[in-house]
């Protein structure tokens, strides 16, 4: 970690709800963190366990049609972005933090030429011309990897791959050197292929820019390759965090331990079988104590249904919000070499 | 290492030399399989236009005095050529039509050609359209596009209200009404029809009206999809304030789907709606001209009219499509 | 643009959103208007005050909620002295007729013919989905003219014709929504456990249908009565001594500058229903895609 005066991001007791006209949805209950500058945060969790709203919520990115409450802190470099001015946040977004969004098929306008997109984020943050800015959207294009990036600036986005949209988008996130970068399921919707090669230029990309990042995914292996730190959300509320190594190697918290459990191994010699967590997450959770995912897990106990669990520390950096927490709980611990390896040896391929 | 040299000047960026041909070829295809379309549409219509008229369109009976005999009847109805085969008959519509030649007035006229008759009142017609447009455009787009981007607010409740009316109330008796109260009670403009250009306002704002109200709801709902594109919040996520992404992005987007459903709008106003506001406004125009014709069961004329207004349907139709075909990005995609 | 609440203290247990409550209770209103013009139509001898064609000539045009010697016009009279609001719900019962009965001939043509295109589809598609093209094409207004103009204007001649108005807008929806569950996975499903599509299709086709028929039924419905009372406006349409809304409005029209009330009442009268109708379909239309 780099010598820092402070984290970049600090997130207190994040709340966020949707209000539909029937009832308000929780989507995020009270979520606590903090990123320092340069560092890499994995955030992992079923879908709907409020991954994306933590983060989205920072920069108060809604659909124009929703109806949002937040309450608690987000403050990054010193301002809380929750009650941060409109201009402020304009300027943080695109500027300071940059987003990379899950589709690639749907997240580039389809009437406007790639370069152009690229070209009006750059615009939008620094005082430069109209060609300066086309010329650095190429520029960008070339470091994301496209090739002839000055004949294709001009291609609408449907003239491109779902892999070449991802860097193009990825481009967009970083045209203005934001120092936080938000990866949101940034490899999800690729090919197997295609997902090692955009997070070989992830990694990259943080290696040359020092920039921190917010990866949010649900594949522990992407974690595993871009993260220092991960953290396990349940059902909108944090269930553990630890530095990436011991998270996956000796996970505290049972829905952690599952998770990793669930990552299939190839090279496992004891042919366990996959044992798929019993149940469904909560659609929608009430604010009623007790952990949320008591009702799901083998080891809860009585005091587990109504009283919320504590933030209990395991080791330093290592926490986890368990009743039964204090010991490491798997057995078979995660390989972590076979994932760093997949990633640097495709890198090399794609960046000769 | 090519990735530190420098790009090219980036000056008009060539395109990739084969696939803009093989689009914009694709495009002028699509655009010419709806020029087919269209054609063999007008072609269907006036061919039904033939059959109702062949079918129901004895005038025989309704011009013979009430007293006459079979005899005289029957003399009417050789004179007009209508005891001939049906062949024969669609024959000499079809070669009537390409000479221009849709039979005389019988009644209004007596034995003027029905078609030029119709096509007399037709630049009084168009205007009326044309006005009835602007004021549909003005009513039913812009805040169409505002209720659209704000879903829920007052603009967008209260629109909605106003646009479901418009659409729901008979809009000639919207008409009516504003004959009442604007110029009759007000004495604002006057109602008689002229030259002036307030006198296009009742009738054009009563088009508006209906119209708009529809071009509204359109507008709206594809505004609002659009809103749920992920593209929305990425250029959000750039940096761009919330009216900025409409102004840049969504405008553009939806942009051909506006027109499409303008032109859309003006084909409906050929269906009917622009004759019977003339009717209500006593307009010297076609929809005057062919309601008086009807009444008085000059079926040449009304056909005649029929005839030209549904060329007027067809080709607004097929302007739009052409021209979106032609225009819109993203067909290349679909 | 989105509506974001910063709020201090973190949210409350089972809050109902304030949206909640604004919401959703205004169709009832629809309904409300729907019945009193369905009462108007089905019972209107009894909830009249008058006999609509009685004329009292010394009473014409007397003002609404003025009285005359029959007693109170609350709508008043028109230039025969008729009372405006007797003939208002006299209009409500041939104007819903005309218009049930076009709009459901319209609609089973136009499902039939959605339905042969979307299940045969080839040729038979096309020239369905050609004569639909066609149809929406045709300066109906007109056309609709000259049918009446030589067949001559009658009630049974209008509920011929206003069917044409609408019958595409079924078509294709039940065409589209044929061929979309064809090709659905529970579709497949079925007819690979060995059902017959066709059995397949009309149990699962029709009730998936329903609510979506529905909406088209009641704005269709409102089509027609907007038709309706454009042709009998103009004199193409109904005739005295019948009596709809579109002939009170025509009828009211000599005499605009006299009297407002004759013209305005009876228009009122069919915006409302269709405007209800409309409402209705918005909303479930809404609920649907919830």
């Amino acid at each position: 970690m780099r010598g820092t005066s402070g984290p970049l991001l600090e997130v207190e007791d994040l709340h966020c709800s949707f209000l539909t006209p029937r009832r308000e949805v929780r989507a995020v209950d009270g979520v606590t963190f903090a990123l320092d500058p340069g560092e890499s945060l994995g955030v992992v969790g079923e879908s709907g366990s409020g991954k994306t709203v933590t983060a989205l919520s920072m920069l108060r990115l809604f659909g124009p049609a929703s109806k949002v409450r937040l309450s608690g802190r987000a403050t990054f470099e010193g301002v809380d972005l929750l009650r941060a001015s409109p201009s402020h946040l304009r300027k943080v977004r695109g500027g300071r933090i940059g987003v990379v969004f899950q589709d690639p098929l749907t997240s580039l306008d389809p009437v406007v030429p790639v370069g152009e997109q690229i070209a009006e984020a750059i615009r939008l943050h620094k005082d430069v011309t109209r060609k300066e800015a086309r010329r650095k959207a190429i520029d960008l294009l070339e470091r994301v990897g496209i090739p002839d990036p000055g004949g294709r600036a001009d291609d609408l986005p449907h003239r491109f791959s779902g892999g070449m949209r991802q860097r193009i988008m990825i481009a967009m996130a970083i045209s203005c050197d934001p120092q936080l970068l938000i990866a949101d399921e940034a490899t999800t919707a690729l090919d197997a292929t295609v997902q090692a090669q955009i997070l070989a230029l992830l990694l990259e990309l943080r290696r040359d820019m020092g920039m921190a990042m917010l990866v949010i995914s649900h594949d522990l292996g992407v974690v595993a390759a871009l993260c220092d730190t991960v953290q396990v959300m349940y059902a909108g509320r944090l269930a553990e965090r630890a530095p990436t190594k011991p998270l996956l190697e000796t996970p505290a918290h049972p829905y952690s331990e599952a998770l990793v459990r669930l990552v299939p191994k190839l090279d496992d010699r004891t042919h366990h079988r996959l044992r798929p967590i019993p149940g469904q997450p909560p659609v929608w959770v009430s604010a009623a104590p007790g952990c949320r995912f008591a009702p799901r897990c083998e080891r809860s106990i009585d005091r587990c249904d109504d009283h919320t669990p504590p933030l209990t520390e395991i080791a330093p950096g290592h926490t986890a919000w368990c009743w039964k927490a204090e010991t490491p709980v798997l057995s078979t611990p995660m390989d972590l070499s076979g994932t760093r390896g997949w990633t640097e040896r495709d890198e090399q391929e794609v960046h000769p | 290492m090519a990735a530190t040299t420098l790009p090219p000047e980036p000056t008009v960026a060539p395109d990739g030399a084969v696939p803009v041909p093989r689009r914009k070829r694709r495009r002028k295809r699509l655009a010419l399989n709806r020029l087919r379309d269209g054609l063999i549409v007008l072609f269907l219509v006036l061919t039904a236009i033939f059959l109702l008229g062949a079918v129901v369109g004895d005038p025989a009976e309704s011009l013979a005095p009430p007293e006459a005999t079979q005899e005289q009847v029957d003399r009417i109805r050789s004179n007009l050529g209508l005891d001939r085969p049906l062949v024969a008959q669609a024959g000499e519509y079809y070669s009537g039509l390409v000479r221009g030649d849709l039979g005389e007035s019988l009644v209004i006229a007596r034995n003027q050609p029905a078609l030029p008759l119709v096509v007399e009142r037709l630049p009084s017609t168009i205007r009326l359209t044309i006005a009835g447009l602007l004021f549909s455009v003005l009513l039913g787009v812009v805040p169409g596009i505002v209720a659209g981007v704000r879903p829920g607010s007052l603009v967008d409740r209260v629109g909605t209200f106003l646009a479901t009316a418009g659409v729901s109330f008979p809009y000639f008796w919207f008409g009516q009404i504003l004959i009442l109260v604007v110029a009759v009670q007000l004495k604002w403009v006057s109602v008689l029809p002229g030259n002036d250009v307030s006198a296009y306002l009742l009738p054009g704002i009563t088009l508006g009206i209906h119209h708009g109200g529809r071009l509204f709801q359109l507008v709206r709902s594809a505004t609002l999809d659009e809103l749920d594109k992920s593209y929305v919040t990425v250029a959000q996520s750039k940096g761009l304030g919330y009216y900025a992404v409409v102004l840049r992005h969504i405008l553009r987007n939806i942009g051909v789907v506006l027109a499409t459903m303008v032109g859309w709008e003006y084909a409906r106003m050929w269906g009917g709606t622009v004759f019977l506001i003339e009717f209500t406004f006593a307009w010297p125009g076609i929809g005057k001209l062919v309601t008086e014709a009807a009444q008085r069961h000059d079926f040449h004329v009304v056909q005649a009219g029929v005839v030209v207004a549904g060329i007027f349907v067809v080709v607004a139709n097929l302007v739009v499509d052409v021209m979106s075909a032609a225009i819109d990005k993203r067909v290349e995609v679909s | 643009m989105a509506t974001v609440v910063i709020v201090d203290d973190p949210i409350r247990l089972g809050h109902r959103s304030w949206l909640s409550k604004v919401r959703g209770r205004g169709w009832w209103g629809w309904v409300a208007v729907l019945v009193l013009i369905g009462a108007f139509a089905v019972a209107g001898g009894l909830i009249s005050p008058y006999d609509h064609t009685q004329q009292v000539p010394r009473e014409k045009f007397l003002s609404p909620l003025e009285s005359g010697s029959r007693g109170l016009h609350v709508f008043g009279t028109d230039e025969l002295g008729r009372d405006v609001l007797s003939q208002v719900i006299a209009g409500a019962r041939l104007t819903l007729f005309i218009a049930m009965a076009a709009t459901l001939i319209g609609a089973s043509i136009g499902c039939l013919l959605g339905m042969l295109a979307g299940y045969l589809g080839g040729w038979v598609d096309r020239v369905v989905m050609r004569l639909t093209e066609a149809q929406t094409a045709m300066p109906m207004f007109l056309v609709a003219l000259l049918l009446l103009s030589s067949l001559g204007p009658s009630v049974w001649n209008l509920i011929a014709i206003l069917p044409t108005y609408i019958w595409p807008t079924f078509a294709r929806l039940i065409r589209g929504e044929t061929l979309r569950m064809r090709s659905a996975a529970f579709v497949e499903a079925a007819v690979t456990i060995g059902c017959r599509t066709r059995t397949v299709l009309a149990r699962h086709l029709l009730p998936n249908l329903a609510s979506r028929v529905g909406v088209l039924l009641a704005i269709s419905t409102g089509q027609v009565i907007l038709s309706e009372a454009g042709l009998s406006f103009i004199g193409a349409g109904v005739q005295d001594p019948d009596v709809t809304w579109g002939l009170l409005i025509s009828g009211g029209r000599t005499y605009l500058t006299v009297a407002w009330w004759p013209t305005v009442f009876p228009g009122l009268f069919a915006g409302l229903t269709v405007f209800a109708l409309n409402g209705l379909a918005r909303r479930f239309t809404e609920t649907g895609a919830r």
